[in-house]
């Protein structure tokens, strides 16, 4: 083929190719569509609606939705579907809104528009059927109903402080995703939770349901009405559509395309009145203990030693939380003294209702002997099935006390259950550890300053650099000094020899003249070594040249020397004074050249 | 009679009244606040530690008081806050680290507060047992020790002793002075949320993603400020944004 003609042909296919997508093409360009539906007509107050605006023709439009103050609004996503057809290429978007009625009634949901250019096109409006909530729902097609939500009380007009349990159960025979559970706000009551969730089955008109119980307690703090508003249940009930699968559900992943769907339900049960009746006038010691209650009493050793210990124990059991038992008066006692334990507490469910036990331990330790009657613990309670007000009285104990032969620190020392042995140490309870007291505890440390941070980080450096100045002046004055003599350390023992040349007419001029000489030498060593020479003894001399490295012969010439002038002067020896002159001025230019 | 009666009349009107009155002496306040807490009138036992901090008696114990305090009336977020400030000034107090893990226990969130390794803290454990204040006043201490034996070493340049004990000296003062530079310039700052449930938002807008919800008590490190709002950052890696309003930030 020639080129142009390939081009030609390339040209061809290509114009061959958008002609083919020409009737797509104008498909696409056909006038777009919008139409808006539901997935039900008709649900109950509480319940959500799926509203699905389909935008078919364009792929850019946007729906407008119409005012919808009855309804809370939430977006759910969008779909694309694409068709092609005998070569005619279709779109078609797909917007999901859930919509969730916030009042009964008909309500309408006004037309769904979208602008193409200048017009404004809209889909139908559609009518929306409300109904009351109820958890009896009324079931229009007549079949069973899926889901609904029980709430009951075991009293409806407790008295204060009273137990009433309430329960909840939750009954489904569909499958769900995502529940959640908002219980009511429980005002005015104090709520403990009562056992753990169930879960079981259950038939109910010859229909089984799944079924989720919690029970909470309830615990009236005044009287009155309270009202316990309905329980709610959000959930997903997932729902197969049956459809067939689309080729484009790998693509969208969306459920409407799917064979699943999951469609949201909110199912709400009916509020509860509880009718809390007041307490009757109380008698005195009533520590608002409201339902039936047990005392048990126990004496550790009734015989024992004066300060020796014995426990009390006292257990008060009843319905409720252990934590609103308060600790019961044990009354005068003379003759001992009374240390207080820490209470000890266990909550249990007791069949159906919460039961808490409060055990309070007292160690008695007798001060004298004798034998007395511990007086008993009263414990008032009302009881709301007599409507009465009944006393619990504890035991009342006899306790023989021994003397003891001599006086003994009072100790403490018991066991709770001796006869058992040691037993493990065990957390009865748990507080945080007290304040400090200490007024010296208010002595804070005062944070540093920038300042005093500066100077004490500065100063110290300071101050040694100044040291060390001051340290290499003085050695560089020493060694100025030194120096110094060093170099006129020649001239003057030649100037003080000169002065010594014909001075040996007589003994006493011999034995000056020997010092003399002597004294010029060790001033001149002194001198070279900068160091006090006139002190120098003739061993302190020869030492201090070893030192220096003098030569062996150099130092043992001058130390002839030194003793030579020492003899003439302590001696009398006999001196030939200009040649001693000679050999001193020589020996002082050998050890010039020696030590500088 | 009238006059006497008259002056028993405003002795009983000004006696005891609800409000604690300070009287200006830190030690007279800090034993009236201690009274207080005695016999268990926490409120007037924490407006008079607060009146203590701001007359600046700021104390670790007094914090440590305040937590109690705190604790007691079941405000478990400011409880946790005060508790946290004591341990920034007495890190090594057993009755403040008590207190704080009693106090944490009652926290909703499974959050742990943000830890360093324990290697870390056994190997630098000069950083993570002293407080700002003393990591800085052992560092100025020492310091002044080596620049004193570098002085020492002029006069004695032969001795032995003095070489060893000043190489040791200068071993701790770096260690030192770094810990307590960083502690200043990179301080730690840790946020306790004090509302009973609290929004985490993805961005700085209340309008954003709710990432997730914080409760009462939890604590978490600052990452950031902007304006109103405060990033933090849990010990399991999660971060977010909420307004500052909810939090009590300490700086460690």
């Amino acid at each position: 083929m020639s080129p142009s003609a390939h081009v030609f042909s390339c040209a061809a296919t290509t114009l061959a190719l958008l002609g083919g997508l020409g009737p797509g093409g104008l498909a696409m360009a056909a006038e777009p569509r919008v139409t808006a539906t539901v997935n039900r007509a008709q649900v109950q107050l509480g319940d959500a609606l799926v509203l699905t605006v389909t935008i078919e023709g364009s792929r850019s439009l946007e729906p407008t939705l119409p005012p919808l103050a009855d309804f809370d609004v939430r977006r759910r996503g969008s779909s694309t579907q694409m068709q092609i057809i005998n070569g005619s290429m279709s779109t078609s978007v797909a917007y999901n809104y859930i919509l969730k009625p916030r009042r009964e009634g008909t309500l309408r949901l006004g037309p769904v528009t979208i602008r193409a250019g200048d017009r404004e096109i809209a889909s139908d409006p559609i009518e929306i059927r409300v109904t009351a909530a109820s958890p009896v729902a009324r079931s229009s097609e007549g079949s069973s109903r899926e889901l609904f939500l029980e709430t009951t009380v075991s009293n409806e007009r407790p008295y204060v402080g009273e137990q009433v349990i309430y329960t909840l159960r939750f009954f489904r025979r569909v499958r769900l995703a995502d529940a959640r559970l908002e219980l009511p706000e429980f005002e005015g009551l104090l709520a403990t939770e009562l056992g753990e969730q169930r879960d079981y089955n259950v038939s109910r008109n010859g229909v089984k349901y799944a079924v989720t119980e919690l029970r909470r307690a309830l615990f009236p703090q005044e009287n009155g009405a309270h009202v316990l508003e309905g329980a709610q249940i959000d959930a997903q009930v997932i729902a197969s559509t049956g459809r067939s699968r689309s080729p484009f559900d790998s693509f969208f992943g969306d459920g409407l395309l799917g064979r699943t769907q999951a469609e949201p339900r909110a199912v709400r049960s009916r509020p509860i009145t509880l009718r809390v009746k007041p307490l009757p006038p109380s008698p005195p010691g009533f520590a608002g203990l409201v339902g039936k209650f047990q005392l048990k009493s126990q004496l550790s050793k009734t015989a024992l030693a004066v300060g020796e210990s014995t426990t009390l124990i006292l257990e008060i059991e009843g319905p409720g939380h252990p934590q609103s038992i308060s600790e019961p008066e044990l009354g005068e006692l003379t003759g001992f003294k009374v240390y207080p334990d820490r209470p000890s507490s266990t909550l249990r469910t007791q069949g159906a209702a919460l039961s808490g036990t409060k055990t309070f331990r007292k160690s008695l330790v007798p001060l004298t002997p004798g034998t007395v009657m511990l007086p008993s613990v009263r414990v008032i309670f009302f009881n709301p099935e007599t409507a009465t007000y009944q006393t619990l009285t504890s035991e009342r104990f006899e306790v023989t006390v021994t003397g003891s032969s001599e006086k003994e620190e009072l100790r403490f020392a018991e066991f709770l259950r001796p006869e058992a042995g040691k037993v493990p140490v065990a957390v009865l309870a748990d507080d945080i550890v007290p304040i400090h007291t200490d007024v010296s505890a208010l002595r804070a440390p005062r944070p540093i300053s920038l300042g005093w941070f500066a100077a004490a980080l500065v100063v110290p450096p300071f101050c040694f650099f100044g040291f060390a100045l001051g340290q290499r002046r003085r050695t560089q004055n020493t060694a100025r000094d030194a120096e110094r003599r060093r170099r006129n350390a020649l001239k003057e023992a030649r100037a003080r020899l000169k002065g010594l040349q014909g001075q040996t007419a007589t003994v006493k001029h011999l034995n000056d003249f020997a010092e003399q000489c002597s004294l010029t030498l060790r001033r001149y060593i002194g001198d070279l070594l900068n160091e006090e020479g006139a002190a120098l003894t003739t061993s302190e001399v020869q030492a201090k040249l070893r030192h220096r490295g003098v030569s062996a012969t150099l130092t043992d010439r001058t130390a002839g020397l030194l003793t030579q002038f020492e003899a003439i002067q302590y001696g009398g020896a006999e001196v030939a004074s200009e040649e001693l002159l000679r050999t001193l001025t020589t020996l002082l230019q050998d050890l010039r050249r020696e030590l500088t | 009679m009238k006059v006497l009666v008259s002056f028993l009349l405003l002795t009983s009107a000004g006696g005891d009244t609800d409000l604690p009155k300070a009287s200006g002496e830190p030690a007279v306040d800090f034993v009236q606040a201690n009274r207080a807490y005695a016999k268990g009138d926490y409120e007037s036992a924490v407006t008079l530690y607060h009146e203590l901090v701001e007359r600046g008696a700021i104390s670790g114990h007094v914090y440590f008081n305040l937590g109690n305090s705190y604790l007691r009336l079941g405000h478990l977020g400011k409880a946790i806050a005060a508790y946290r400030k004591s341990e920034a000034l007495l890190p090594r107090n057993q009755d403040v680290q008590a207190n704080l893990e009693f106090a944490r226990k009652s926290t909703k969130d499974a959050v742990s507060p943000t830890k360093p390794p324990a290697v870390a803290r056994t190997l630098l454990f000069w950083h993570f047992s002293l407080s700002r204040d003393e990591l800085t006043l052992g560092f100025l201490t020492m310091n002044a020790l080596v620049w004193l034996l570098m002085t020492l070493r002029l006069y004695h340049q032969e001795s032995e002793f003095l070489r060893w004990t000043l190489g040791i000296t200068i071993l701790m003062t770096l260690p030192l002075g770094a810990s307590a530079a960083l502690r200043h310039a990179s301080p730690q700052i840790v946020a306790v949320v004090q509302s009973p449930e609290v929004a985490v938002f993805s961005g700085k807008d209340e309008n954003s993603v709710i990432r997730f919800r914080l409760h009462e008590g939890t604590e978490a490190e600052v990452v950031a400020t902007s304006d109103t709002w405060v990033r933090i950052a849990l010990a399991d890696g999660k971060q977010g944004w909420l307004p500052a309003r909810h939090l009590d930030i300490v700086s460690m």
